[in-house]
């Protein structure tokens, strides 16, 4: 993908790029002549198919090292699946960031599985009514969930949580 | 197509222009320089290994492991350096089968150091980058969810086995597919195009020829890899205490089966052998331990059929 400055008739160049949550990026591109910037937030269906290339979002600063993907990939024994949420190992994303701001910040390194995030609680009706998600976009809905309980102060998944996120999707 | 008023020019036409003057310019998406650099990794690391031949069935459980290291250990018995790339990501034999499933795969600056088993055979396998001999290969993330993205996932994990394993010069390289006709085939035939081309593994019960035909008509004629021929795995067998020869299944006729009929050369019949499967569990070598049975006496024939084809392949 790429965009065009209709004013200068030029593609624009990738800048940069942030974690806009668990489960998103916004990647930023600007105009060489004018300067002129938008920026992308991806889906994260699409996001995730990128991601499973193995390859880095604006290019990597380092080689890979020999079985750095599938390293990567493999999911640690013992660990389960709301464990993995909640130390957001679950999430591909860091890995997709090649050296930036986001990186640079430390909070890639919290991602990367020693997750200086709050764990958060399921309650089971709430692993019930998120049984009803279909299997295949569980994970993300699962970790969106979760965001969306801390960044509103929720130590626990409720039915409370799970109605308001439903609210804000707009299930 | 909407005009762009700035020029006069349709988008289509602006866009054009540009990528003509990338071109010139030699600029390259740094999505598609990444995937550039990992088919020339592919390509740089199977440029060192002179034959690939992938051991496949559409069926399971016909033996498709258990003949690709032993055909592994005919080839080294005589002088050739090979390597066994086990495909199954799921259900990955081989390492126990060659003894190595002990080690794990090194990871070094030149690339991930492949287990060396019997006879100097080298090994990669998903099982060697497993903690624990019952440990189950599970993917991370959502990845985990999703049978979609999990092909993705798979597909790159196939390519650094193709890519980042040290194999060193090879003579031959077998590649041990896992039992499915419609996913990972395409994945090897994509990476490694200079296939010499498929061993299709069978047994003598027409459910399983049934099977295989399918997946023989979608190597053939979809993906257009070379079928070398037809192995019959199981085919009879000899009663350990009345040396009797006898049928395992009930309807195997020893005339043309139903894939020898749609043109498959047939490479050899295997007998089954009991003792083919205690190697396999201790990490033996049964071409090597029993070399005067039946079965051991089949493998070498077939080794020396295809041993004449990548040979005659090679001078071609």
């Amino acid at each position: 993908m790429k965009f065009l400055c209709i004013k200068c008739n030029n593609f624009m160049d990738y800048e940069s790029k942030e974690q806009v949550d668990t489960l998103r990026l916004g990647i930023t591109f600007a105009c060489t002549q004018c300067g002129y910037k938008v920026a992308m937030v991806t889906n994260p269906g699409e996001t995730q198919l990128v991601s499973g290339l193995g390859v880095k979002i604006g290019g990597r600063t380092v080689p890979a090292e020999p079985m750095e993907f599938t390293r990567e990939a493999l999911k640690p024994e013992g660990q389960s699946t709301a464990t993995m949420t909640a130390d957001m190992g679950k999430c591909p994303f860091p890995a997709m960031l090649a050296g930036s701001a986001f990186k640079d910040s430390g909070i890639a390194a919290g991602l990367s599985g020693a997750s200086s995030e709050p764990a958060v609680r399921w309650t089971e009706n709430a692993e019930k009514r998120l049984q009803n998600v279909p299997s295949f976009v569980r994970s993300l809905a699962r970790a969106g969930i979760e965001q969306y309980a801390r960044d509103n102060g929720f130590a626990e998944v409720n039915d409370r949580v799970m109605d308001e996120y439903r609210e804000k999707v707009g299930m | 197509m909407k005009q762009d008023k700035s020029e006069g020019r349709t988008l289509t036409e602006v866009v054009k222009d540009l990528e003509e003057q990338q071109k010139k310019n030699k600029v390259v998406n740094p999505i598609v320089q990444q995937v550039m650099e990992q088919v020339a990794a592919v390509q740089t690391r199977m440029g060192r290994i002179k034959h690939k031949i992938a051991v496949m069935s559409g069926k399971g459980g016909v033996g498709k492991s258990s003949v690709t290291v032993n055909l592994a250990n005919s080839f080294a018995a005589r002088g050739y350096k090979v390597g066994i790339l086990d495909v199954d990501l799921s259900g990955p034999c081989i390492p126990k089968m060659m003894g190595v499933r002990e080690r794990a795969l090194k990871i070094t600056a030149e690339g991930a150091q492949p287990a060396v088993g019997l006879n100097g055979i080298k090994v990669a396998s998903m099982e060697l980058m497993l903690p624990n001999e019952d440990s189950p290969v599970m993917w991370k993330g959502l990845w985990e969810d999703s049978a979609v993205w999990r092909g993705t996932v798979e597909m790159s994990v196939i390519r650094e086995f193709i890519s980042d394993v040290n194999w060193g010069p090879l003579d031959l390289l077998l590649i041990d597919m896992p039992p499915a006709s419609s996913d990972k085939p395409p994945i090897i035939s994509q990476m490694i195009p200079d296939l010499d081309g498929a061993v299709i593994v069978t047994i003598p019960s027409e459910i399983s020829q049934f099977i295989v035909k399918k997946s023989v008509v979608f190597l053939n004629r979809e993906l257009h890899i070379p079928i070398i021929g037809l192995i019959e795995n199981m085919s009879g067998a000899i009663c350990p205490h009345c040396g009797e020869a006898l049928e395992l299944f009930e309807d195997a006729s020893p005339g043309e089966s139903s894939l020898q009929k749609m043109g498959l050369p047939l490479l050899g019949r295997v007998p089954f052998d009991r003792r083919i499967a205690g190697c396999a569990d201790h990490g033996r070598s049964f071409v090597d331990d029993h070399p005067l049975t039946p079965a051991a006496q089949a493998f070498r024939i077939i080794t020396d059929t295809l041993q004449q084809h990548i040979e005659s392949r090679r001078s071609s």
